[in-house]
């Protein structure tokens, strides 16, 4: 092949690069509200948010402090990872934050750091991280950047550590032992007798919670047998895929399985199991459970941990705007999982979730803010947290979810 | 006497066409470097005009992101130049974390944790180089093999997140002056090794034609095996030091390196096959585009989606101006 021609190749593929990077966004489908209030509705748009400030629509935001939030995080190429940093940039765009997002690149032994680093150097005023280690917490130190924790664990040390320094306002985690001890147990009220569970292989405390809470769960109850479990490498999903296939093949007294992460099984359970005998109780959420929930295979599902950056940007906001809202930090705050039980709660979980409606309004994240509702303390933490189940959700958010046709939802 | 000189001078201009294409080959990694470097150091600006590229927090940054790159690209340049490669060195890497990991817990100071991921990275490295040299199966499908192997004892030996006490060894994974000092010991042991000792070039003979290097008297078996060796020290060296800076490891750490390691020789300009024109310091300039492109996009507040498209645009343009093209397979 000539030099010419290979230049030529080159060039056009540079400019349909260019092309599929610049349509790439989804331009979404617009409905109406009653009330004339006008959103997109279509999962991935990136335009129209519904920004409902209720009673404080009349706040001067020019008197308002605004900072540059650094937000580091997996991947968002997957559409419900996407949410993670959809919900972030939606809580930035209420409070009128910039938001700087940086995926972690994990081909890196020290991705977190690498990341955190980078986020100070670029100028942020605080930073949200989904995983904490040692050389995150002494370079916020180092800079005095506030910084705040979500989604995983901190280990003892790192928590004292950071309390010490004065800029860590928390770590936000989502409740993995109950979720999927949960899972378990709805299994167990479903009339199921012989589980089976997969979780991520041993490695990380995520996993290990999770796998405790289930088999916990199954040691609760006399007559509840394990027939078989599986732990499969977090680089390697198909094998827990196939590792299913050969559970339900080799145990046909099988009745439940228990999935401590939002594997994507329902081709597997769909050609092994087609009358949906097997039931399944499952921790993380993925976009087509929504069949298994409509054939009622799928029993229980915790997930939308969306919410848990929005509540730790919160702290955060409240530490930039020199407030402390946890009497002591180094306590981890535990938030519930979202526990959907069958497919209208699904349907509804979804689009509150991840179409341009967020669970929590803006009315609701500025009554977590001190700076906005002087009565905002760690009371009210609670009592969010306690509140968020899948009814109050709908509730808060009923006139954008009527509003969405029927037919359009899940799209 | 005219066909002569005729001959002489199409010789002299086709000599002279070699050295200007070898000159060319020979700095285009560097302008590769060069035209990143100049690029962010213009673009990434804060609100007062002040670059953030160039900038004394973001050298220290650049230290001590690249470290762990620099040195394992180091190593590998001693198995890529025979025209081998490691698909397995992400998990000779986790490995190395974790034996470092468990010599601190069980409380040895850090000299010894260091000696022993070093020992552990090199017993790993070497075994792979006699498996794959006795069973006369290409190379990259016994590393990948190695890597599964590794990768599962990695995941039985390590339950949960594994810590140490970070306050005690986090001065060795946080200071950029350390990590310099150590980086320039390591590069200039390298460079010594791979350009001014014969150990370079029997390498370089071994990639370039195995059977002429055997029967020009070269020890291929040992040589190879000995060219693990130094990749399995640099690894360990790397996860000793990665451990120090995160303060903990897991059954996935050190995945991925492996690409970003192949990246940076190929950015180098390093061909894959190895042979005569392998230098070291390509491949580290190929493994400082790498960080200095991470680190560059990130400050530029570029959106995620678009620095991954970035990435691969800019490695593209790089590759098809710096790779040598000269031989027409990718691994022997």
């Amino acid at each position: 092949m000539t030099t010419v021609s290979l230049r030529k190749i080159l060039c056009a593929l540079l400019a349909a690069m260019m092309l599929m990077s610049v349509t790439a966004a989804a331009t979404g489908e617009q409905v109406t509200t009653a009330d004339g209030e006008t959103f997109n509705y279509t999962v991935g748009a990136t335009s129209n948010y519904v920004i409902d400030y209720g009673k404080y629509s009349d706040v001067d935001w020019s008197t308002k402090p605004t900072f540059k939030i650094g937000f580091a995080w997996m991947s968002s190429s997957d559409l419900l990872w996407a949410m993670y940093e959809r919900a972030v940039r939606y809580a930035c765009d209420v409070l009128h934050c910039e938001l700087v997002f940086v995926e972690w690149d994990t081909s890196s032994t020290t991705y977190i750091a690498d990341a955190t680093e980078n986020l100070i150097q670029a100028g942020v005023d605080g930073i949200i991280s989904g995983l904490i280690d040692g050389a995150s917490v002494d370079a916020c130190i180092k800079a005095g950047v506030p910084f705040v924790g979500c989604l995983n664990q901190m280990n003892d040390e790192m928590l004292k550590t950071a309390t010490a320094s004065g800029v860590f306002c928390g770590n936000v985690i989502d409740d993995d032992y109950v979720s999927c001890y949960n899972s378990v147990e709805a299994l167990y009220q479903a009339g199921c007798r012989n589980i089976a569970w997969i979780a991520a292989a041993p490695g990380t405390t995520q996993a290990e919670i999770r796998s405790k809470g289930i088999m916990d769960a199954i040691a609760a109850h006399d007559d509840l047998k394990e027939v078989a479990n599986y732990r499969y490498s977090g680089t390697n999903r198909d094998a827990a895929f196939e590792a299913l296939e050969q559970i339900i093949a080799a145990n046909p007294e099988l009745d439940g399985v228990a999935l401590a992460n939002g594997l994507d099984v329902t081709n597997v359970m769909y050609n092994n199991d087609p009358d949906h005998y097997i039931k399944l109780g499952i921790t993380d959420l993925c976009q087509s459970y929504v069949d298994l929930f409509k054939d009622e295979a799928l029993i229980y599902c915790a997930t939308d941990q969306f919410p848990t950056e929005v509540i730790a940007f919160t702290l955060l906001y409240n530490k930039l705007t020199g407030h402390e809202i946890l009497s002591d930090p180094s306590q981890q705050m535990v938030r519930y999982f979202l526990e959907l039980h069958n497919y209208d709660e699904m349907v509804t979980m979804w689009n509150a979730s991840l179409l341009n409606v967020f669970p929590y309004t803006a009315e609701q994240i500025l009554d977590l803010c001190v700076e906005f509702n002087p009565a905002a303390n760690e009371d009210l933490y609670t009592q969010y947290k306690n509140d968020y189940t899948i009814e109050n959700v709908t509730k808060t958010n009923q006139k954008y979810l009527d509003s969405i046709p029927y037919e359009g939802r899940l799209k | 006497m005219s066909e002569a000189v005729n001959n002489n001078s199409i010789q002299e201009a086709l000599n002279k066409k070699a050295r200007q294409r070898k000159l060319i080959r020979t700095i285009l990694p560097y302008c590769g470097l060069l035209f990143v470097f100049v690029l962010f150091t213009v673009v990434c600006r804060d609100d007062s005009g002040k670059s953030i590229f160039l900038d004394r927090g973001n050298f220290q940054n650049l230290i001590n992101q690249c470290f762990s790159n620099i040195i394992v690209v180091a190593g590998a340049c001693f198995i890529y130049a025979t025209g081998a490669m490691d698909m397995s060195v992400g998990a000779v890497v986790g490995m190395t974390m974790f034996t470092a990991a468990a010599t601190l817990r069980a409380g040895l100071p850090w000299p010894v944790a260091l000696i022993v991921s070093m020992l552990t990275g090199v017993l790993l490295e070497v075994t792979v180089a006699v498996v794959f040299q006795n069973l006369k199966v290409p190379v990259f499908i016994i590393t990948l093999c190695m890597m599964y192997l590794e990768q599962g004892l990695l995941q039985t030996l390590v339950q949960t997140d594994f810590t140490i006490n970070y306050n005690a060894t986090s001065f060795l994974g946080n200071s950029a002056g350390i990590k310099a000092v150590v980086l320039i010991v390591i590069l200039a042991l390298t460079y010594w090794l791979f350009h001014k000792t014969k150990f370079g070039p029997k390498l370089k003979a071994i990639g370039a034609n195995r059977t002429t290097a055997t029967q020009g008297g070269v020890k291929v078996i040992l040589t190879v095996c000995l060219g693990f060796a130094v990749l399995g020290a640099t690894a360990g060296v790397a996860g000793f030091f990665s451990l120090c800076r995160m303060g903990y490891t897991t059954a996935s750490s050190g995945a991925g390196i492996m690409l970003n390691v192949m990246i940076a020789m190929v950015l180098g300009g390093n061909p894959l096959t190895g042979g005569s024109s392998f230098k070291l310091a390509n491949a580290v300039v190929g493994a400082l585009i790498v960080t200095m492109l991470g680190n560059g996009l990130t400050l530029l507040g570029m959106v995620p989606a678009l620095v991954e498209t970035s990435k691969g645009v800019l490695y593209l343009i790089i590759v098809f101006f710096t790779y040598d093209k000269s031989k027409g397979y990718l691994v022997s």
